[in-house]
């Protein structure tokens, strides 16, 4: 009996300890700073049975009001649009997910590292609605419609992947963003304004590229590899001439095709794709398949394109 | 010197133990865990009164020996649980009083082991010293004399284990209680 009266005695100094002073009787913690003025009123942000509730967070710290208006004037404020957009728009998820209480009166310890994983996939999905304050400037960023996790991802924002497909209609245009990254060689420089990038190269491997030279001309033994053989007049790639080898001599050229009654033999690469002279197109088909009866006889041609 | 120094080392070892583990908590970045030793130390500790239940004869299942030995076991290791779930934080004064309540309880409890080694010592002298006299076994082993003494020194000891123990448990009552009121258990 004696026992039980002091468990008892115990039991209700116990109690009215924390009715009176529940802060200096129960709190597990020191409060911060901000909640300082509650300490003695657990049940301002806690339920029974359920610990601190959002909802009752959201009585004194409303979701539009958060990161833009302090709860309580006077108080060392910052403004922040970031808190402020990333507080209305991820409303899946319970105030104590991210902050902490009775860890002290500093803000830092209050806050648990923040990671987007704790938010459901299809918030997550729309980076735009926490992070539009955020996007670039600049014309890439510009173009691109879709949301940054087409590109980005949430553990390393540097370690973008850019989906080409995301610009539209703006993909064939690789000078918008890619113009700086040309290279100041011959072969570039021959480009006219206006030609793109993608007639080589692919968007998903810029090398090597898809330039194929056996689209114009095959080369072979006695037609190497060597630019300035045909390319002799400086002026971009796209110029050539066959008449520089003691093989294609003018008068030669001009005599054999009017023998085959070819008027028009100025561009030869239209004709021979290679240094095999019976392949070359239209042999064999009579005069009537050959092409052109331009008398023009230019030394030098422009190509008219690798696709037949 | 030999009847209490178990006592003392097991006294020590509760304190020794307790902030080797703390220590090894915190530099392994897994103090959190020191929470759910509270659970854990409460349950050893509830568990051990199994010893109590008996004695009052409440059950009767087990030997009094064995489930003493279990009541001092537990109870020294729920010690280590709850000082380690207390750790060194100064945050609120009835889980502190609550934790000092059961340091001085266990104190208590290894006092009464002391106590009850030295009474089985004194029991053992007066055996001899009968002997000695020309008792008889039976004369000797009058169970009357030998619970007197006994029940004696003993029930010194337990009007002041008692009671402290039950100071212990209103505290911790109230910290279980605060706690199971003010926590969310989603």
């Amino acid at each position: 009996m004696r026992t039980l009266y002091f468990f008892l005695a115990t039991l209700l100094l116990g109690i009215a300890a924390v009715v009176t002073a529940p802060y200096y009787a129960i709190n597990p913690g020191v409060l911060s700073h901000g909640h300082e003025d509650l300490k003695n009123d657990c049940m301002k942000c806690h339920s029974l049975a359920a610990g601190a509730v959002t909802d009752k967070c959201l009585e004194c710290h409303k979701r539009e009001s958060i990161g833009l208006k302090p709860v309580k004037a006077g108080t060392n404020f910052e403004p922040s649009q970031r808190n402020n957009l990333l507080h209305r728009n991820i409303t899946e998820i319970e105030c104590v997910t991210c902050h902490l209480e009775h860890t002290g009166d500093t803000k830092n310890l209050a806050i648990k590292k923040f990671s987007h994983q704790i938010i459901a996939t299809s918030t997550r999905e729309k980076c735009s609605a926490c992070h539009d304050y955020q996007k670039p400037k600049d014309e890439l960023h510009t173009l691109v419609k879709d949301e940054c996790g087409k590109c980005h991802n949430t553990e390393n924002w540097k370690e973008a992947t850019l989906d080409h497909e995301s610009l539209g209609a703006e993909k064939a245009n690789c000078s918008n963003c890619h113009e700086k990254d040309k290279p100041a060689d011959d072969l570039h420089a021959s480009l006219a304004k206006g030609e793109q990038c993608a007639a080589c190269h692919t968007t998903s491997a810029w090398k090597p590229s898809t330039f194929d030279h056996t689209k114009y001309f095959v080369f072979d033994r006695n037609h190497p590899e060597t630019c300035t053989n045909c390319h002799t007049s400086g002026t971009g790639y796209k110029q050539y001439t066959c008449y520089n080898c003691h093989e294609h001599s003018e008068a030669k050229i001009a005599r054999k095709h009017q023998k085959e009654g070819i008027a028009d033999f100025t561009n030869c690469v239209k004709c021979h794709r290679s240094g095999d002279e019976d392949a070359a197109k239209g042999k064999g088909e009579g005069e009537g398949g050959r092409e052109g009866k331009r008398e023009n006889k230019g030394g030098e041609r422009e190509h008219e394109g690798g696709e037949d | 010197m030999n009847k209490i120094l178990p006592s003392v080392l097991l006294f020590t070892g509760l304190i020794v133990v307790s902030i080797l583990i703390d220590l090894l908590l915190h530099s392994i970045g897994i103090a959190w865990i020191g929470r759910y030793f509270g659970i854990l130390g409460t349950a050893l500790i509830i568990t051990s009164f199994i010893y109590s239940l008996r004695k009052r004869k409440l059950i009767t299942a087990g030997q009094p020996k064995s489930l003493l030995n279990l009541h001092e076991t537990l109870g020294w290791l729920g010690g280590v649980m709850i000082i380690v779930h207390g750790g060194i934080h100064f945050n609120a004064v009835i889980p502190w009083m609550a934790l000092f309540a059961m340091v001085v309880v266990i104190a208590s409890g290894l006092t009464g082991k002391y106590l009850l080694t030295e009474v089985k010592g004194d029991l053992k002298d007066r055996v001899v010293e009968l002997k000695e006299r020309g008792f008889t076994p039976e004369e000797i082993e009058r169970d009357v004399l030998f619970q007197s003494l006994l029940v004696g020194k003993m029930q010194k000891w337990r009007k002041v284990h008692m009671p402290l123990n039950a100071i212990f448990m209103a505290l911790a009552l109230i910290h279980i209680i605060g706690t199971l009121l003010m926590w969310s258990w989603r």
